[in-house]
């Protein structure tokens, strides 16, 4: 499986990089896109037919996408999340604001504190970097197009974790839905707690960070994941300290 | 074919014309030298039969020797086809059995996945539960923090409250003596002290507007 526009090592190190440049001093090494031991990437799975690879692809996806637990000032928040490398996260900015403290909890109940959280100063988008290991983290691809059967994966409502399914609609100026890039939008069906999940193809890849849902469509919307590795190269990615 | 059947003409006269005496070949006609060389001939044919006979004899027993070898050979192939036999039966059985055996552990690994699918789904399941459980037990935490504020607030309020009494006890008490600061020229006091005590109270009654609303948010 290839990366057609980037390489996913890279763009993993450079994430996790950007997680750790963040912190002064910087507690410990945090394994790059070029040394992820213990993480095994969609594109590592060996070849099978259809019906098995299908599975195999959602079990890495179950175990990838993350339910995030914002404690805030005033009360609880969930969103989702998806691991990029075995310590560190992407999510929304909305998902993380106003937190007192983050955990993150896998599909099977194991739970991590966030340890440093930074965020992006325009995009609906944010870094978490955990205090453990994760088993598994997901390739990207940056190339799309109308009518790509996608799945969204997240944890609606804070419930468990869910895989939906549908199509790329189209992707559209993020003006209107306060997004400095493209939106894309998409037919699979999204509620709130999906948040920072994954939009990913159906090699497993992730395509796009889902962040909201249009009304007057019902369309999901997804930031591209082009964005995200733009605003990691631009270092854009801003530490985040508790509020109260 | 012509000479052989003079060959076999000839043999059988040999063997089944035995010759005649003649009286006319009996009689020599031309002296002792035609007698000899009947006599070669007949020496001759007794050396051709006596070799055709080893010939023969030694064919026979080389043809005899090759049928024990045949038969021998006849004898091992055919207990070598029925030990193949026996294996391919003792094959044919053990395939059966393996075939019955691959068919249980499929229906096994079919049973252990539907297992894991299970337990993998009663797991998401504890799991979510989990998570709600850690959400509610993180929300009491935080509730019972800003419950914490409210009580230090509301011990501060008490306090602004006990100075609004106090003050306005001074100001009763100024009331009543009211005669003794007019005669004095000294209401002014009571003035002051009605300033300061509106000015306490009020304090205690917006502080405790305030705390009302905050504990209102905290509800929503």
């Amino acid at each position: 499986m290839s990366i057609p526009c980037r390489s996913n090592s890279i763009a993993l190190g450079l994430l996790a990089g950007l997680a750790l440049s963040c912190a002064e001093p910087p507690p410990e090494a945090v394994p790059t896109g070029e040394a992820r031991e213990n993480v095994v990437t969609v594109d590592e799975l060996p070849e099978a037919p259809g019906e098995l690879r299908s599975e195999a692809v959602e079990r890495v996806l179950r175990q990838a996408t993350l339910r995030v637990r914002t404690r805030g000032c005033f009360g609880v928040s969930t969103g989702s999340a998806f691991a990029v490398s075995d310590r560190v996260i992407v999510t929304n900015r909305h998902v993380i604001d106003n937190d007192a403290g983050i955990q993150v909890t896998s599909w099977d109940g194991r739970t991590w504190q966030a340890d440093l959280v930074a965020a992006a100063v325009y995009e609906d988008l944010a870094l978490v970097r955990i205090d453990g290991t994760l088993p598994v983290a997901l390739a990207f691809s940056s190339t799309y197009a109308s009518g790509d059967s996608v799945t969204v994966v997240g944890y609606p409502g804070g419930r468990r974790i869910t895989l939906s399914h549908g199509s790329i609609v189209d992707d559209v100026s993020g003006t209107v839905f306060s997004e400095p890039g493209r939106v894309i939008r998409v037919d699979a069906a999204i509620e709130q707690g999906t948040s920072g999940g994954p939009l990913v193809n159906t090699d497993g890849e992730v395509v796009a960070v889902v962040f909201g849902l249009e009304t007057s469509s019902g369309y999901g919307l997804a930031i591209p994941i082009n964005t995200l590795l733009d605003v990691a190269d631009a270092e854009a990615f801003l530490r985040v300290d508790p509020v109260c | 074919m012509d000479g052989g059947e003079q060959t076999t003409s000839g043999l059988n006269e040999w063997f089944t014309t035995p010759p005649q005496p003649d009286a006319d070949a009996v009689r020599p006609k031309v002296g002792r030298s035609g007698g000899r060389g009947a006599r070669w001939a007949i020496a001759g044919a007794l050396v051709l039969l006596v070799g055709a006979a080893a010939l023969l004899g030694a064919l026979a027993w080389h043809n005899n020797e090759r049928a024990e070898a045949w038969r021998a050979s006849f004898a091992a192939l055919q207990v070598e086809h029925d030990a193949a036999l026996s294996a391919n039966e003792d094959l044919a059985d053990a395939n059966g059995e393996l075939s019955d055996r691959v068919r249980q552990l499929s229906s096994d690994l079919e049973s252990s996945q539907e297992d894991v699918a299970g337990l993998e789904g009663r797991l998401s399941d504890l799991a979510q539960e989990k998570a709600g459980v850690e959400d509610e037990r993180e929300f009491i935490s935080i509730f019972a923090e800003r419950l914490a504020e409210v009580a230090v607030a509301y011990d501060e309020l008490a306090g602004m409250f006990r100075t609004c009494v106090r003050e306005q006890s001074t100001f009763t008490d100024m009331m009543i003596d009211f005669d003794l600061y007019w005669n004095t020229g000294t209401t002014y006091l009571v003035s002051e002290q009605a300033v300061a005590t509106g000015e306490a109270c009020g304090e205690a009654e917006a502080y405790l507007v305030e705390i009302r609303r905050y504990v209102d948010s905290l509800s929503q």
